[in-house]
């Protein structure tokens, strides 16, 4: 047998075909199944009678799906630039060949290899207005200092943004900097043969040049913002009210909590289809290229 | 030959498996109760299992939704749990409902159970006319307590209305305490508004309201009363107070840095393993209404389906177990539940735990808590609901009334 297999020598389209075997069955076949779910009334355990599309429209009446969808937003675009900003600046610094580049680089991409779990405690303690950093500028002295966010419905959602900003601008950085060290050194003597401004340099011819890499970045980041869970979970639980609910958070709580399986279901495949709708762009600009 | 010594051991490893089986009963417990008190009520079970001769298998989860979910899972992967703790709730209707429970009524005739229990407690342990589920106590949701020290000191006596409560919260937050301390999350703030709903209206209103869910009772300005109630509690709560345990919430009246709180008579049980005593250091009292009203919660085991003869026998002792009146009575000493059985002696229990007993054994006190009388996901949607409610100071009170007569009549 195996003789005959070698002399066949098809190993490699064996395998790839196992491969393929199990994505199509544990992947596309899960997301069928939950469509399928998704389309009937099932509470804690499966049923299979089809009832349309009621649970989409349940879903897009519950108020509390529209405010994560709508705190998606605000913290994907808020995550994303913030942390596309700090990573390039925090990349550029580097770049200009700072001392103990290494220890920086080691320092900033530090908070990564924290899990987000870790990080949202950390960021709660830190912002806990009586026992975090409000209550110890008080204790200090500073009586009239407020930092409330965390407990603030209005701003609560910002400080998920600050922590998930910190825990990956280091990520950002890497992959800009990486992408630094790749621009032709030709073109950093034409830069300055011409006498144009760093900034400008950076802004206008840089990065640029530099768009696979940030598109890779931005659907990097994107991942985290459609996936985001944990860090929610750790640092708020969606709360003050459902100030900061997310997405995944609704779909979680409406499989387990509050077992509905067919609402949970419903979310679950409009993320599916939020997160096509965010990568199409970046999938039909660098596809377009190759073809 | 390699073949042979891997069959060869398996088949050892089989007859090993057997002959375990034969000797013990043993039952795999789904449970959520982790917090000191409610370890100490699951120990007592566990205890009085082992004493029978049976396996305990401890599976904890951090809380009852996490503890749920694994259930399910386990159930639908085919390796069920011998027991999970939950609640009569519409969870356990499925389950029920899907044939994923066993049933206790050959049990329950042989031992008369239904004569021991209260009509309202056996109509919830039922579904279908199956016996499917056993009560390991009774809580109660409307309970405030407070801390007796800090009220003494204050000069306040027991707050006998709502303005008396909130009076006293003022008093307590003069000086510099916090007046009614409140855990920010869901559960604990919905929690308080079904307690002002149950304490304004009374238990006849309830049973319209909750379990009939009668047009005419959504129009009652009794209502938009409890609503106001529920908002003029939130103005107490500390900035500390969004996302905090239930328990360390309790945890602020035991070492009376806060004056009350709006909790289930499970909070008693931290009281107790905190080495307080009821009646001198903290006090107890029922949501103040004109009609004495309890909305009962019940802690339950369902037992899942098992096919291993040895944990088909593991389940039975565990009933036997748990309706054991002596375990029911140290279950109540402990968590701060009242025992489910009527024939417990409760004369031994605190001041706290014989009110409760009281209110329950009142003809018409007793209504089903919200949480296992609301189908569906309604319990869901009013708690979201109350929530957004409890921190949108800008939400009105009509606003909020509506909405909250929409849910009730989604379904």
């Amino acid at each position: 047998m195996r003789a005959w297999l070698h002399r066949q020598s098809f190993k490699p389209d064996v395998t790839v075909a196992v491969f393929f075997g199990v994505v199509t069955i544990f992947f596309y076949g899960s997301i069928l199944w939950t469509f399928y779910m998704s389309m009937t009334r099932s509470t804690l355990m499966p049923s299979y009678e089809l009832i349309g599309f009621d649970q989409y429209v349940k879903l897009f009446t519950n108020y509390r799906w529209l405010v994560s969808c709508m705190n998606m937003v605000i913290f994907g675009v808020l995550f994303i630039i913030g942390t596309l900003c700090f990573g390039a600046l925090l990349a550029i610094f580097a770049d200009r060949r700072i001392q103990a580049e290494s220890l920086f680089r080691t320092i900033f991409l530090y908070p990564l290899a924290v899990s987000l779990i870790v990080t949202g405690l950390s960021w709660r303690w830190v912002l806990d207005p009586v026992n975090g950093l409000q209550g110890l500028m008080r204790s200090a002295g500073w009586e009239s200092f407020t930092f409330d966010w965390l407990t603030n419905p209005d701003r609560a959602i910002y400080t998920l943004v600050i922590a998930s900003i910190w825990h990956s601008t280091g990520l950002v950085m890497v992959i800009i900097l990486a992408g630094l060290r790749g621009v032709d050194n030709d073109l950093w003597r034409a830069i300055r043969m011409e006498g144009v401004p760093l900034w400008r340099a950076y802004l206008q011819v840089i990065f640029p040049g530099m768009r696979p890499v940030i598109a890779s970045c931005v659907v990097l980041l994107m991942s985290e913002v459609i996936r985001g869970y944990d860090l929610v979970i750790a640092m708020t639980k969606g709360g003050p009210g459902i100030a900061t609910e997310m997405p995944a958070k609704f779909a979680v709580d409406f499989y387990f909590a509050r077992v509905n399986l067919g609402l949970a279901s419903a979310a679950s495949i409009v993320m599916l289809l939020i997160s096509l709708v965010m990568l199409t762009p970046y999938f039909y600009s660098e596809f377009r290229k190759r073809i | 030959m390699n073949l042979r010594r891997f069959t060869f051991t398996l088949s050892a490893l089989g007859l090993l498996a057997g002959s375990n089986a034969a000797l013990a009963q043993t039952v795999d417990v789904q449970h959520y109760w982790t917090s000191s008190s409610e370890s100490k009520a699951m120990n007592t079970v566990a205890n009085a299992f082992k004493s029978k001769g049976g396996k305990w298998i401890d599976s904890p989860s951090a809380d009852f939704d996490a503890a749920l979910a694994a259930a399910t899972s386990r159930i639908a992967g085919g390796e069920p749990p011998s027991a999970i703790l939950m609640t009569p709730n519409s969870a356990l209707r499925d389950l029920a409902g899907s044939g994923q429970l066993r049933d206790f009524d050959d049990l329950a005739a042989k031992e008369g159970w239904q004569t021991v229990m209260s009509p309202l407690v056996w109509s919830k342990l039922n579904v279908g006319d199956h016996l499917v589920a056993l009560p390991v106590g009774i809580h109660a949701q409307n309970w405030v307590w407070y801390s007796k020290p800090l009220l003494d000191e204050l000069k306040i006596e027991q707050p006998k209305t709502f303005d008396d409560l909130f009076a006293a919260a003022d008093k307590i937050k003069a000086s510099g305490r916090i007046g009614i301390a409140v855990g920010g999350e869901p559960w604990q703030e919905v929690g308080i508004l079904f307690s002002s709903i149950l304490a304004i209206g009374g238990p006849d209103y309830w049973n319209e309201l909750i379990v009939k869910r009668s047009p005419e009772a959504l129009k009652s300005p009794i209502l938009a009363k409890a609503f106001e109630t529920f908002r003029k509690v939130s103005t107490y709560a500390d900035p500390a107070s969004p996302g905090r345990s239930w328990n360390d919430t309790t945890n602020l009246v035991v070492t009376g840095k806060a004056g009350f709180q709006f909790m289930g008579d499970w909070a008693r049980g931290e009281f107790l393993a905190a080495g307080k005593v009821a009646g001198k250091d903290f006090g107890c009292f029922l949501t103040p209404g004109e009609k004495p009203s309890y909305a009962i919660l019940i802690d339950v085991f369902a037992f899942p389906v098992n096919k291993d003869e040895d944990r088909i026998k593991g389940q039975t002792l565990l009933a036997q177990s748990v309706m054991d009146p002596a375990v029911e009575e140290q279950i109540a000493e402990v968590k701060g539940s009242v025992p489910s059985r009527t024939d417990v002696d409760t004369t031994k229990l605190d001041v706290c735990a014989q009110l409760g007993a009281k209110t329950l054994a009142t003809p018409g006190a007793a209504v089903q808590a919200a949480y296992d009388a609301l189908a569906g996901d309604l319990n869901g949607q009013v708690t979201d609901l109350a929530t957004q409610f409890w921190t949108d100071k800008s939400m009105t009170t009509q606003a909020a009334v509506e909405s909250f007569s929409k849910i009730l009549q989604s379904e």
